[in-house]
């Protein structure tokens, strides 16, 4: 049972970052919204792996959510060295008035 | 010490040492490339000789552990990826120097002691990729890719390239979540992900939906039409370099996986084939009417990609059951010609670039620049792209053709797409060959011949290649008729 | 009884979500994020993931929350968007769409096929550790960690590729900084040790001690002693990498002695993953800083 709730609660992240992604234009935003949408799924990860209160669940995708989010901090890194960059020496007010 | 653990192992601890190294940085891109030829070369060999490899790594065996596989298609991409590798070495090598010197600027020697560490990383991710047998291995495979790719990207320094670089990381964190999800869906379905259980997606409704998102994901990666807008910036305002390992080499990583989910997964399903088969052609028209209105020499090449990869993804959506028609030979053969003519392309455009201080194609003309062996170099390879025998290129589309026709009624009108994408590109590549050919303006007096150097040298030399393989696609032939893990 | 909890959790866990997307100041933003980080950790450990919770709650939403806080410094508060109408229908039907999809797609599957679990358990006593989430990342699957490591160094490379820039000084944080370092410091390393080890047969492992290890390596950042430009450097980038060689040449040297990649010789099992978790832990660590810092100044290498 608690599967199906944390199932629902990752496909509404998914769905809540992805709105977020689309509709705003800010740089930090956005990257809040990348980071909100891979938790959702690996919401969905652990939630599937779930076997029950009294049995261990599968260890498997407990891994892949521990590779993955070591993962996204690495990008997360790198795309706000990159922003700082385009930040710092561009117009700054460039990102807004892109979209 | 097999090769498989050396193809990516052994440039992975090369960039280390170059990034660790900072004075030798050349040298350890050197012997981090040669080496990995070697051992593509050697791999290909024995693939040849006693048929696929698969090793489970750790000795655990499949699901529980990561088997890598190395058949003819994955030593086939090896081998491309280092023969291309090696000439954009070369190529880099003679652009940067060799060491450090005193009185450089400062742009130059960043450029350099940040590009062999990121090369060898991609190197080192794209053999990962192309060896690896499991789905979320794939996923962790395209994000050292995507990063290390970014960094070629963002290496130039100027503010387009940058933002070319944001706009490329985003897109790729797009594709690589987009991914995730499909593998996460996957698993709740069959409860595994390793690639010999693609097969069993078909069956279930949540497994369809996975597979629909694993390749939306890949899509994104590989920018197919419509979702290649990120694509162009970013290999247009990059160093030549990074440009010719972008469009030649990183993107095949992703029409690969394309390629091999369709062999293992035997999606006969007709709404897959034909909706890839409409994407592959929309992008072949749109990329190379982009390659039409281009202005600046680097964009129109980078529009070019665009559109050949429509062209490999129309040959991808060709491919059917491995074991009964070998029309996915086509996909294959089309991914190695033009890794290669794109490559001596962008090489050779960059020399071109460089000698005449701008790439605008309106002013290019005999007395701005002289090319030589760039353009030499240039239009052997566009000979490839367009498709004339003997090259690769013609060889891949001779395939893809024979695969259309034998496909029934309906297809006849992608084989129409095919000849009318060949005619195009003949359109957008003479407007560049002409250029050097295009007498001077006003009674101006030619510029001097440039001699040939080390950089044009790989320029040649691939683009001969592509030329070449056609005639002696033997060794590849062999290698891709074999038995496919 | 659980349920309401449950339910309550989730409900917390989507609000503070949104909060996170759509505050209009950007540190609110940042701070609903972290704790939404955190609720969704206990999330996990309702599903009996502790590790992960663990994970996410160190790296996930801590070090990320301080990275995005960092980079929020310099930028101006988001002005508000102006989206038309049909480009936020468009959005919602498409997340919708897909938020609907994926939902569907667990409600309709049949009963979960179940494979890696009865794999897990029958070789568990051969992997040498008894914490079945260290015996997949450092065993069964130890290539996926392997190249997830390599996926750290190539986004500390791309940082070290960019152009330097000026660093921002450091603001001075008062007279209660230093006391606090000298406990904390110490603190985060037994922590980190402790993590390390206690990984082997319970919910632990490199990454949250390298994450622990990284919080007291920040902590020493933020109090201006360790410094990450000038020839400070180097002996961070040597931890950086020290970690991921040990750990290749591990897999090269395994090859040698048994034949296959990463397989450990038998019986030293757990000697060999200790090992490469030691040097992953201090890896982690460094790179993480170093990442946070950003490689700033040009003095990130002679």
């Amino acid at each position: 049972m608690p599967d199906l709730i944390y199932h629902g609660v990752g496909a509404g992240l998914v769905g809540m970052a992805l709105y977020r992604a689309a509709t705003c234009a800010d740089l930090l935003t956005r990257i809040l919204a990348l980071n909100v949408l891979a938790v959702g799924i690996a919401a969905v990860l652990v939630a599937a792996a779930y076997r029950g209160s009294d049995v261990p669940p599968d260890a498997v995708p407990h891994a892949f959510v521990l590779t993955g989010i070591v993962v996204l901090v690495a990008v997360t890194a790198a795309l706000l060295a990159l922003a700082e960059r385009l930040e710092r020496d561009g117009d700054a007010g460039r990102d807004n008035a892109d979209e | 010490m097999s090769e498989p653990s050396l193809l990516v192992l052994w440039p992975f601890l090369a960039a280390v040492m170059a990034a660790v190294n900072v004075r030798g940085a050349t040298v350890w891109g050197g012997i981090g490339t040669l080496g990995t030829a070697v051992f593509a070369v050697s791999l290909a060999v024995s693939v040849h000789a006693t048929g696929p490899e698969l090793i489970f790594i750790g000795g655990w065996v499949t699901p529980l552990g990561i088997a890598l596989r190395a058949d003819g298609l994955a030593a086939v991409m090896v081998c491309m990826t280092a023969a291309v590798g090696v000439a954009v070495s070369v190529q880099a090598a003679a652009t940067w120097g060799l060491a450090t010197t005193a009185d450089e600027p400062a742009e130059r020697a960043r450029q350099r002691r940040g590009f062999w560490p990121l090369w060898l990383c991609t190197l080192s991710a794209l053999n990962a990729l192309y060896l690896s047998g499991d789905l979320f291995n794939l996923y962790v495979t395209f994000e050292i890719l995507g990063l290390a790719a970014v960094g070629l990207t963002a290496l130039r320094g100027t503010d387009e390239a940058l933002r070319a670089a944001f706009d490329y990381l985003v897109a790729g964190l797009a594709g690589s979540l987009l991914l995730l999800l499909g593998i996460a869906l996957a698993y709740a379905a069959i409860g595994r992900v390793d690639l010999g259980s693609v097969a069993l997606l078909n069956d279930t409704g949540a497994g369809r939906v996975a597979i629909g998102m694993v390749l939306a994901g890949i899509a994104l990666k590989a920018a197919l039409f419509p979702l290649h807008f990120w694509m162009p910036a970013a290999h247009s305002n990059a160093v030549p370099v990074s440009s010719a390992i972008l469009s030649a080499l990183v993107v095949k990583g992703a029409l690969y996986l394309v390629l091999r989910l369709i062999l293992d997964g035997g999606f006969d399903t007709g709404p897959l084939r034909w909706g890839f088969a409409a994407l592959g052609a929309a992008g072949m028209f749109w990329g190379s009417l982009s390659a039409l209105r281009a202005t600046q020499l680097k964009l129109l090449v980078a529009h070019s990609t665009v559109a050949q990869i429509g062209l490999i993804t129309l040959a991808i959506s060709v491919s059917g059951d491995p074991l009964t028609s070998l029309a996915w030979q086509a996909a294959a053969l089309l991914m190695v010609s033009h890794a290669l003519a794109k490559s001596a392309m962008f090489l050779a455009v960059g020399r071109i670039k460089e000698k005449a201080g701008h790439d605008t194609i309106a002013e290019l003309n005999q007395a701005t620049l002289n090319p030589g062996a760039a353009g030499f170099a240039f239009a052997i390879a566009a000979i490839s792209l367009i498709g004339l025998p003997p090259t690769a290129g013609f060889l891949g589309k001779w395939t893809l053709i024979t695969g259309l026709i034998g496909q029934g009624q309906g297809a006849w009108i992608f084989v129409a797409v095919v000849l009318m994408g060949s005619a195009l590109s003949i359109a957008y590549l003479w407007r560049v060959i002409s250029c050097f050919m295009k007498a001077p303006p006003d009674g101006a007096t030619a510029a001097p011949r440039v001699p040939w150097q080390a950089g044009d040298m790989a320029a040649v030399a691939l683009a001969l290649a592509a030329l070449l393989l056609g005639v002696f696609a033997a060794a590849p032939l062999a290698l891709l008729n074999g038995p496919l893990l | 009884m659980m349920t309401v909890f449950d339910v309550m959790l989730a409900a917390t866990i989507l609000w503070t979500a949104w909060t996170a997307l759509t505050a209009p100041d950007r540190t609110a933003a940042i701070a609903a994020f972290l704790v939404f980080g955190l609720f969704v950790g206990l999330s996990w450990v309702r599903l009996g993931a502790p590790d992960v919770a663990m994970a996410e709650a160190a790296i996930g939403s801590g070090l990320t929350g301080a990275l995005l806080l960092r980079a929020s410094r310099g930028m101006t508060p988001p002005a508000p968007t102006r989206v038309t109408a049909p480009h936020r229908a468009a959005a919602v039907i498409t997340a919708a769409g897909v938020a609907g999809v994926l939902a569907w797609a667990v409600l309709v599957l049949p009963e979960a096929a179940v494979v890696y679990d009865p794999l897990v358990d029958a070789n568990i006593g051969d992997s040498g550790v008894s914490n079945p989430v260290t015996a997949v990342l450092l065993n069964f699957r130890a290539w996926d960690t392997l190249l997830e490591l390599v996926v750290l160094l190539a986004a500390l490379l791309l940082v070290a590729a960019l152009r330097p820039i000026r660093a921002a000084r450091m603001a001075d944080l008062g007279p209660l900084y230093p006391p606090f370092l000298r406990i904390m410091a110490p603190l985060s390393i037994f922590l980190s040790a402790h993590l390390l080890w206690l990984g082997t047969s319970d919910p632990g492992g490199a990454f949250q001690a390298g994450a622990v290890l990284c919080g007291g390596l920040l902590a020493l950042f933020f109090g201006g002693t360790l410094k990450t430009d000038g020839p400070d450097v180097m002996p961070l980038w040597a931890l950086a990498v020290m970690g991921v060689v040990v750990f290749v040449g591990a897999g090269l040297l395994a090859e040698a002695l048994t034949g296959t990649l990463l397989e450990y010789p038998d019986g030293a099992d757990k000697a060999w993953i200790l090992t490469i978790e030691s040097a992953l832990t201090l890896s982690i660590g460094a790179t993480l800083l170093l990442l946070f810092s950003g490689l700033r100044q040009g003095g990130a290498r002679p």
